[in-house]
């Protein structure tokens, strides 16, 4: 098969894996290397379903002896297989890198003959990459759950950020549909990584030129809408995850359902939950929110109507208005509608005067929404009663809108199979590559 | 009303700035001479650019203001504005008054003004760091051009000096016919024709082919979004980017 054939068959089979960041890691240029990494990530394109594309995301190989019931290469699929070789995935990675095509590599695979073996070939393949084309740019790569952990260290030195995917949100949900992996098996290595990476870094404080693993940490995945637990369970998980595991990030990838297979449901792709729920991960790192605060009940959903900081503001109206000139950052981020960048303009602007509603539009701080909570020198933007029907009204007659066009909800009812997976209608083309 | 008339380059710019203070002329206004209308009701000066003032003006701003203000100044010079000079020199001013809490009063009109100009150019600049498509050459070099807004060719330049060191490499800004050449080492940014002969190498074609199939395989057909890609990547960039082209 030419590089070509495979190279269409192992990247179709790995763009349902969401993650696609190079950011987290900032590493200059080294003479007579090729490449560098840059902490703020950088989108090379932008696919035609919108998300940004900064790395070559395939797969190894999608030859699979597992049989998730979600994934289009679980074994009993009848599918087109194919296997790159260390060299092939070496010359891709370098040539597309030196047109600057990409950022770096994402590498994951299906289970080969066993997860060690699996590990192994990623393994082969960084050293390849690493030592002999000699490029610095980023890799991200997938550890396969079950392989000996020397293998998953030694290519966690090679890598900026290591995964485990976490598959799905609960234990009863994975014996269910991925009758070949365990909550066990997910867990131990997402431990393990863990704990090089805390060992690394305090490594790297006291010799500087002590190897890095992962730089850019670790992080996970798993999908949305395949299995019936709430989106507080969801978010409790995460949190924990965040906590315990001290992961960079957890992503969320709407399940794609095109099977006709009993245990999964046959609904579009949750597009609308996987966006609240996106949001509400963005309360978790970087608001201070908590999971119980933002859902209180063990089956609680996130409201499809409106995002999950304005349901808490409606939630907690006794906290507001909150006044612009006095409030701290902590209070300013709570606000519907201000986030970080308008919350810093605003405790930089108020140090050389009082604020009006006026100097906040000039800021560029959106009024949209925060109107109605805030008050600058004690007035509101416009009489409004606090009755949260009311403001419920009023935050979701813009939103909805707004959600629906970014999200093309309405379009019409997308094909159901690519290419790549034509040969199994009705199967399930939910590819997950890599464990 | 005071304008000083300069020749727009950084130098030239920072030696307004020494004018002000050693020639006792606070200008309200400052212009590059290409693009200066001569008002009636103004007076103007032609100030020159001055290397070795501009160095001391430069080290006042690191040391009275901030370095922060430093930077804003080298990066609002970039942008494609004709009203920047101005902004540049009444936040300056304004500057060596209040030092480094300059930037916290954003509720002047120039210092928004500067903030907004850094920014845009940055963004540009951030976009083409993965915009920026290189092409291999017969001769080996690899060649991308670009035809941003913003003068952004100094910090793509620099970016891409870490980035692509064991290569060399060429970055063609259009728009304004100038380009950057990195030779392995160093790069300088000289004037250039605008038809440069850069034939493909060989293997061009087949790498260009290998990303255009990629580039729609991982594509998720089931969430087709192209509004969202319209949005994220507009069209002023596509003509240089190469799977938005059917050949190169
Ligand atoms: S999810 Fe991974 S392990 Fe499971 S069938 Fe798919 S490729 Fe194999």
């Amino acid at each position: 098969m030419d590089l070509m054939e495979k190279l269409k068959i192992l990247s179709a089979a790995a763009k349902y894996d969401v993650a696609c960041t190079s950011s987290g890691v900032n590493r200059g240029g080294a003479r007579g290397s090729l490449g560098s990494a840059s902490a703020c990530g950088i989108c090379h394109t932008f696919a035609a379903d919108g998300r940004c594309v900064s790395l070559l995301k395939i797969l190894m190989t999608n030859v699979c002896v597992y049989d998730c019931q979600y994934c289009a290469n679980r074994r009993s699929n009848d599918l087109p297989r194919a296997s790159f070789t260390p060299r092939e995935i070496a010359e891709l990675t370098i040539n597309f890198y030196k047109r600057n095509y990409i950022e770096g590599l994402f590498l994951s695979s299906a289970v080969i003959r066993d997860a060690s073996y699996t590990m192994e070939q990623i393994y082969e393949t960084l050293k390849l990459v690493r030592h002999v084309y000699r490029f610095n740019g980023y890799i991200h790569i997938k550890a396969i759950p079950g392989a000996d952990e020397c293998l998953i260290r030694a290519a966690g030195l090679l890598a900026d950020r290591v995964s485990v995917n976490i598959e799905l949100p609960s234990e009863e949900s994975l014996n269910r549909l991925a009758p070949d992996k365990t909550r066990e098996s997910i867990l131990k290595p997402m431990n393990m990584l863990k704990n090089n990476i805390i060992q690394s870094r305090e490594e790297v404080m006291l010799f500087h030129s002590a190897p890095r693993f992962a730089p850019a940490g670790q992080s996970t995945q798993m999908i949305v809408g395949a299995t019936p637990e709430s989106d507080k369970k969801i978010i409790t998980l995460t949190e924990n995850l965040y906590k315990r595991y001290s992961l960079k990030r957890v992503f969320y990838s709407a399940y794609t359902p095109v099977s006709d297979n009993p245990l999964l449901p046959a609904a579009k792709p949750p597009l609308l939950r996987e966006h609240r729920l996106y949001q509400a991960d963005w309360l978790l790192r970087f608001y201070g929110f908590s999971a119980d605060e933002i859902l209180k009940n063990a089956d609680d959903n996130l409201n499809p109507n409106l995002d999950p900081k304005c349901c808490w503001a409606l939630n907690n109206l006794n906290m507001f208005p909150v006044e612009i000139n006095t409030a701290n950052k902590r209070t300013l981020l709570r606000v519907p509608g201000i986030g970080s960048r308008s919350a810093d303009r605003i405790l930089a602007a108020r140090r050389v005067g009082l604020l009006t509603f006026e100097n906040l539009k000039k800021l560029g701080v959106v009024l949209k929404r925060a109107r109605y909570f805030i008050t600058c020198r004690g007035k509101m933007y416009e009489k409004i009663s606090m009755d949260p029907a009311i403001l419920e009204m009023k935050l979701t007659e813009s939103k909805i809108r707004e959600a629906y066009k970014q999200l093309s909800l309405f379009d019409e009812p997308a094909p159901l199979a690519d290419s790549g997976n034509a040969a199994a209608p009705g199967g399930i083309i939910y590819a997950y590559g890599h464990i | 009303m005071l304008t000083a008339i300069f020749d727009g380059s950084l130098d030239g710019f920072l030696s307004v700035i020494y004018s002000c203070y050693y020639d006792k002329r606070l200008y309200d206004y400052a212009y590059e001479d290409d693009v200066y209308q001569r008002q009636l009701d103004s007076d103007y000066f032609y100030v020159p650019a001055d290397p070795a003032r501009s160095v001391k003006v430069m080290d006042a701003i690191g040391k009275r203001v901030s370095q922060g203000a430093q930077s804003n100044v080298c990066y609002c010079l970039l942008a494609a504005d004709r009203e920047r000079f101005t902004s540049m020199l009444r936040y300056i001013r304004l500057g060596f008054k209040t030092g480094a809490p300059v930037d916290n009063y954003q509720q002047d009109p120039h210092v928004l003004k500067v903030h907004k100009l850094v920014r845009y150019v940055l963004h540009e600049a951030h976009l083409l760091t993965g915009f920026c498509r290189f092409k291999e050459t017969k001769s080996g070099v690899y060649y991308a051009s670009v035809s941003p807004v913003n003068n952004t060719l100094p910090i793509l330049a620099e970016h891409f000096r870490e980035r692509l060191m064991n290569q060399p490499w060429v970055i063609h800004d259009t728009a304004r016919g100038m380009a950057a050449a990195y030779d392995g080492d160093d790069y300088r940014i000289e004037p250039v024709k605008n038809n440069v002969n850069a034939e493909r190498s060989e293997d061009e074609a087949f790498f260009q082919e290998l990303w255009r199939a990629f580039f729609d395989a991982i594509a998720v057909k089931e969430r087709l979004n192209k509004n969202l890609q319209r949005n994220l990547i507009p069209k002023r960039f596509r003509k240089h980017i190469t799977e938005f082209r059917n050949e190169d």
